[in-house]
C-alpha cells in the first residue's frame, strides 16, 4: 500500500493523474483490500480450529480401540457429514474468509471419507488385504472430484490429485506380482498429465495444478531409479525437465521454469553420480556437478528473462 | 481441436502408455514349481510343521511328500521358532506367561502335552542356525540379489555350490532354508510364503510342498528315528 501510495504521488506531481483520480483509485484500493484484522482474526481462526480437531483426535484415538466398529463408523461419519455440510453452508457465504473456510472443511470430508471406507473394509466387512486399498481409494476419489467439481480451490485440487495417486497406484497394486519398483513412472505420468491438464485450463486452479504437477514429476523419476536400479528414469525426468523450460518460454509461465529448474537441479547431480562416481570419484563428480549446475542456473536466468518478458 | 480437449486426450494417452509399459515390462512373473500337493513324492519322509499366514495365523502340519495340511490351534498358535523332538512332538516357545517356556504340541490333536521352563541360556535349542547346519558342517547358505533367488551350501573347507537358483520379480527372495533331520533334503521358503523341497545336491530339483507360509518363521522337518530338540531336561 505504501508503493501505491508513493507512485500515486508521483503520477500526480508529474500531471499524469488527477488528485480527484488519486483519491479514487485509494479509496477503491483501500476497499478492495481485506483487513488486516479480519485477516489475523482468520487465522487465529485456523489454528484454534486445528488445536481442536488435534485435541479430538488425541481424545477419540485414546479410546478408538475399544470402540465397536459401528461406534467407530458412527462417529466418523457424523464428522464426514458435519464437514460436508457446514463446506456448503460456508461456500455460500457473502464473506470471501468464510468461503475459505468451505475449501478447508471439504478438504477434512475427503480424509473423513477415507476413513470411513477404511474402517468399514476392515472392521466391517473384513475385506482381503489386497481388495482394502481399492475399497477406501475408490469412493475417496469419487468425492474428491465431485467437490473439485463443485468448488475449484487449491485444497479440492489437492486432494483431487492425491487421490488420483492413490487409486491409480492401488489398482496397480492388484497386479500380482505387484511391480513397486515402477510406481516412480506412474507418479510421473500422473504429474505430465496434470501439468497438460493444467494447461488446458481443465484443472484449476491453474497455479497450484502445475506446481502439483510438477512434484510428481520431480518425485517420480527419482522413485524409479532407485527401485529399478536403473539411469533411464533420470534421463526421462531431465527430458521432462527440458521440456518444461521450454513450455515455460512458449507460455510464458513461471511456474513451469521454476519447475524445469528444479528437475534439473535434481537429476543432473544424480546422472552425473551415477556415471561418474565410479570412474572419476565423488569430488571430481561433485565438481563436475557444480560446473554445470551453475552452467544451468546461468541458463535458467536467462530463459526466466525471457519468461517474464522486459 | 480446442486446447482442453488436446490436454485431456494427451493426459490420457501418456497414464495409459505407461501402465501398458508397466503391465508389459514390470510385471515379472513368479517362478512356478512341480507341485507336491498334485503328484506327491513317498521318497520324501517324515512331516513339516509350519505358521501359516492366515490372520489369526495357524500351526500348519503336513507330510513332507505332499498331501493335505492340517491346522491347528487357529489364534492361539504361539507365533515363534518350531522345532520338534526326538519323539515327534511339536516345539515352540511361549512367551505369554511371565516366565518363557518351551510347549510340546501334539500334532494330531494340537494339544499342549508338556511344558519345559526356559532361562535363554546357552544353547539355544531352537536356534535357526542348528537347522541350516548339517551333521557334516555343511551350511545351507540364501542368497537374493535384485530377483535372482538363490541356495547355496557351504561345506567346511570348500566353495559354496548352488542347489537352487531362480529368477523372479525384483523383491523376489529365498528366506529360510533349513536341512531335513537326515540330511538328505532341503526345505526353503521363499518371499511368497510358498515352501519348496529339493535335494541336497539339487536333484530332484525344487518342488512346491505348500503356498499361505509365513514367510518370517521357519518351517521345522520331523523324520522319525532322527534325534529332535534337545530341551535339556
Amino acid at each position: 500500500m505504501r508503493d501505491l501510495d508513493e507512485n500515486l504521488e508521483r503520477w500526480r506531481v508529474a500531471d499524469l493523474i488527477s488528485p480527484e483520480q488519486v483519491e479514487a483509485i485509494t479509496e477503491f484500493e483501500t476497499a478492495a483490500r481485506p483487513q488486516r484484522s479480519s485477516l489475523i482474526a482468520e487465522v487465529l481462526g485456523y489454528l484454534g480450529g486445528a488445536l481442536a480437531i488435534v485435541a479430538l483426535w488425541v481424545f477419540i484415538a485414546e479410546y478408538w480401540n475399544n470402540l465397536q466398529s459401528w461406534a467407530q463408523l458412527a462417529l466418523i461419519g457424523v464428522l464426514t457429514l458435519a464437514f460436508l455440510a457446514a463446506g456448503a453452508w460456508a461456500r455460500t457465504s457473502r464473506s470471501e474468509a468464510v468461503r475459505r473456510l468451505a475449501s478447508f472443511l471439504w478438504f477434512l470430508a475427503v480424509a473423513g471419507i477415507a476413513g470411513w471406507f477404511g474402517v468399514l473394509s476392515t472392521g466391517t466387512l473384513d475385506v482381503s488385504n489386497e481388495a482394502v486399498a481399492l475399497w477406501i481409494t475408490i469412493p475417496t476419489f469419487a468425492v474428491a472430484l465431485v467437490l473439485w467439481l463443485a468448488l475449484r480451490k487449491v485444497l479440492q485440487v489437492a486432494a483431487l490429485v492425491g487421490a488420483t495417486h492413490a487409486v491409480v497406484l492401488s489398482a496397480l497394486a492388484q497386479v500380482k506380482p505387484t511391480p513397486f519398483d515402477w510406481f516412480g513412472l506412474v507418479i510421473w505420468s500422473i504429474g505430465i498429465a496434470c501439468v497438460l491438464l493444467a494447461w488446458g485450463t481443465v484443472l484449476k486452479p491453474g497455479g497450484t495444478s502445475y506446481g502439483l504437477g510438477i512434484a510428481a514429476i520431480l518425485l517420480g523419476p527419482t522413485m524409479a531409479s532407485a527401485g529399478l536400479d536403473q539411469a533411464w528414469p533420470l534421463w526421462l525426468g531431465l527430458l521432462t525437465a527440458a521440456a518444461l523450460l521450454v513450455a515455460s518460454i512458449s507460455l510464458r509461465e513461471i511456474v513451469l521454469l521454476v519447475g524445469g529448474a528444479g528437475a534439473v537441479f535434481i537429476f543432473l547431480p544424480q546422472l552425473i553420480f551415477t556415471y561418474f562416481r565410479d570412474t572419476l570419484g565423488v569430488p571430481v563428480a561433485l565438481f563436475l556437478s557444480g560446473v554445470l549446475l551453475i552452467a544451468a542456473a546461468l541458463l535458467i536466468a536467462r530463459l526466466k528473462r525471457e519468461v517474464t518478458g522486459p | 481441436m480446442n486446447r482442453a480437449v488436446l490436454a485431456v486426450s494427451a493426459s490420457v494417452v501418456v497414464i495409459l502408455a505407461v501402465l501398458v509399459a508397466v503391465l508389459v515390462f514390470g510385471v515379472i512373473p513368479l517362478p512356478n514349481y512341480p507341485s507336491l500337493a498334485d503328484n506327491s513324492d513317498t521318497s520324501i519322509p517324515g512331516a513339516v510343521a509350519f505358521i501359516t499366514d492366515d490372520n489369526p495365523p495357524c500351526l500348519g502340519v503336513v507330510q513332507a511328500s505332499g498331501g493335505p495340511t492340517t491346522e491347528l490351534r487357529c489364534g492361539v498358535v504361539e507365533v515363534g521358532t518350531l522345532g520338534w523332538t526326538s519323539e515327534g512332538l511339536i516345539v515352540t516357545i511361549d512367551f505369554s506367561s511371565a516366565a518363557p517356556r518351551y510347549l510340546l504340541i501334539d500334532p494330531v490333536s494340537g494339544e499342549v502335552v508338556d511344558t519345559v521352563p526356559t532361562d535363554f541360556e546357552e544353547p539355544k535349542p531352537l536356534a535357526w542356525e542348528s537347522q541350516s547346519t548339517r551333521a557334516d558342517g555343511a551350511v545351507l547358505i540364501t542368497d537374493n540379489n535384485r530377483g535372482t533367488a538363490t541356495v547355496k551350501v557351504r561345506v567346511p573347507n570348500q566353495e559354496p555350490t548352488s542347489i537352487l537358483s531362480t529368477e523372479g520379480p525384483q523383491d523376489y527372495s529365498f528366506d529360510v532354508a533349513t536341512w531335513s533331520p537326515d540330511g538328505q533334503w532341503v526345505l526353503v521358503v521363499d518371499s511368497e510364503g510358498r515352501i519348496l523341497i529339493v535335494g541336497e545336491s539339487g536333484t530332484p530339483t525344487a518342488r512346491l510342498l505348500l503356498e499361505g507360509a509365513s514367510r518370517w518363521m521357519n518351517a521345522a522337518w520331523y523324520i522319525p528315528g532322527y534325534p529332535g530338540v534337545d530341551l535339556g531336561g
